[in-house]
């Protein structure tokens, strides 16, 4: 499947085979058509395991690159990734719009886990403000406290506070 | 948008100085306009500490008037002049940047005439006056302020800082936090958010004889804490009726010689992240603040609307 993050503009099109398309109406059925199972899944998304484990510390790391690097490891097949020190850092895990166990030992600090549509995850610590803003599908559990707007906005998924 | 941060040690003192600087580092994507400490140093008790400024170059970035550096030393000398004339005994004094100055004096009588006759000379600001308080303010990141002032050897119990961006006043050194409670020794305030009801406030509270330097709205929950603590109420009753008798968002600390105390909105539209323990209770905007001189795991959390806190040393 061709991944839509790492795809320049240019060919994000063409991967997604809108150049080749026959516009006849009937391309629409085809797209939607819910007995092929990927058309659950968005374009540029991973295939991950859950039974693949590993962890990572975002303790020297910002907002951007402990992103960036949850999605490669998605990319690599990890389906439970866990997260050292968060320390109560600012948007992390945001945009992950794949199937996956994503567990923060510690506390997240403003707009975690934004626009999130399909993991499962789990904080051991407590959330500021504006956690899972935007949620459309998922789980996310909390195990201490939440600041405001906890799931301001979400169009589906799972919430709870412990 | 501001940051602002701050920290009590129960029954002993430390670093406040370098946890402070720390703290506010962090909040530096907050506020990058200018950076104001208020420590309560271990100093002896037996002098005031005065801290005041005879001007503002503090050039690129800041919207006040650049002076030539000469017209600081003809101030100085006018200051002393009225130093003598109150009958004040300077013991040590200390000219930290061209324009601002640490006096520790000895002096009995009244704050309030105190203060009206040195700033009575033109451009004269006092900061601070306290027998602990060290405030300082100016333009900068937190750790440009710590350098030039060398606050990271500073020993207290307790200190707030600020972080500030400027939206409802200038850039510069006297609309920059923390505001001192004049005329109350030892009494610092700091601010995150707007008061829409300041200058109501202001005519109000200056009809009885209450002293205001800049056009900053926060400078208004330093006066009028002040006011009513002058009228015999303690610093928890004076920040229970702010919550309504200021209009706007905020949440402020108050500091006094021994206490720290918290005040949050009935909107709560000002975040705040709180970790208390027996022996010490860090406060600040955002959670990484605290994580900053706590690296451990720690249980936080947001105050409530409305909420007011204060802890003794």
């Amino acid at each position: 499947m061709a991944n839509l993050k790492t795809d320049q503009k240019k060919t994000k099109a063409q991967s997604m085979g809108m150049h080749t398309e026959v516009l006849t109406g009937k391309t629409q059925q085809k797209f939607f058509n819910p007995d092929e199972a990927e058309n659950f899944f968005y374009w540029g998304t991973h295939d991950v395991d859950f039974n693949k484990r590993t962890e990572l510390d975002v303790k020297d790391l910002d907002c951007k690159e402990a992103n960036r690097k949850i999605d490669s490891l998605m990319s690599e097949g990890y389906g439970t990734i866990v997260i050292k020190n968060p320390q109560g850092k600012h948007s992390l895990g945001v945009g992950i719009l794949n199937k996956l166990n994503l567990i923060f030992e510690g506390s997240l600090g403003y707009f975690g886990v934004g626009s999130i549509d399909g993991p499962i995850v789990r904080v051991n610590g407590r959330v500021g403000w504006s956690c899972a803003e935007n949620m459309m599908a998922g789980k996310v559990v909390i195990e201490k406290n939440a600041g405001s707007c906890f799931g301001a906005a979400i169009r589906g998924g799972f919430l709870l506070i412990l | 948008m501001c940051g602002i941060a701050g920290l009590i040690h129960r029954g002993k003192s430390s670093d406040v100085g370098k946890e402070l600087q720390s703290m506010l580092q962090a909040l530096k994507h907050r506020g990058p306009d200018s950076t104001g400490y208020a420590l309560y140093a271990d100093n002896d008790g037996q002098n005031f500490i005065m801290r005041f400024k005879v001007g503002e170059n503090v050039g690129e970035g800041s919207t006040s008037i650049n002076e030539d550096v000469s017209v600081y030393d003809t101030r100085k000398k006018m200051v002393d002049k009225k130093l003598s004339e109150l009958g004040a005994i300077i013991v040590k004094e200390e000219r930290l940047t061209p324009y601002s100055f640490r006096y520790e004096i000895k002096y009995d009588k009244d704050l309030m005439d105190f203060s009206k006759k040195i700033e009575s000379v033109e451009m004269v600001e006092i900061l601070s006056i306290g027998k602990s308080l060290e405030l300082i303010k100016d333009l900068g990141d937190a750790k440009t302020v710590c350098d030039r002032y060398e606050l990271n050897k500073v020993k207290g119990t307790h200190g707030i800082g600020h972080a500030r961006m400027a939206t409802e006043s200038g850039v510069d050194i006297k609309s920059a936090h923390p505001f001192w409670g004049y005329p109350f020794a030892d009494v610092s305030v700091v601010h995150n958010g707007q008061l829409t009801n300041y200058w109501n406030n202001r005519r109000a509270l200056e009809n009885k004889g209450m002293r205001f330097m800049s056009e900053c709205d926060s400078e208004l929950i330093a006066v009028f804490l002040a006011e009513k603590m002058r009228n015999g109420a303690t610093l928890e009753e004076g920040m229970k009726e702010s919550l309504t008798g200021l209009d706007g968002v905020f949440t402020y600390f108050v500091a006094t010689k021994d206490s720290l105390g918290m005040a949050k909105d009935t909107m709560a539209a000002k975040p705040l992240v709180l970790y208390e323990s027996d022996d010490l209770v860090a406060m600040g905007s955002e959670e990484i603040a605290i994580r900053s001189i706590l690296p451990q795991e720690i249980t936080t959390y947001d105050p409530f609307d409305g909420e007011v806190k204060v802890w003794q040393i």
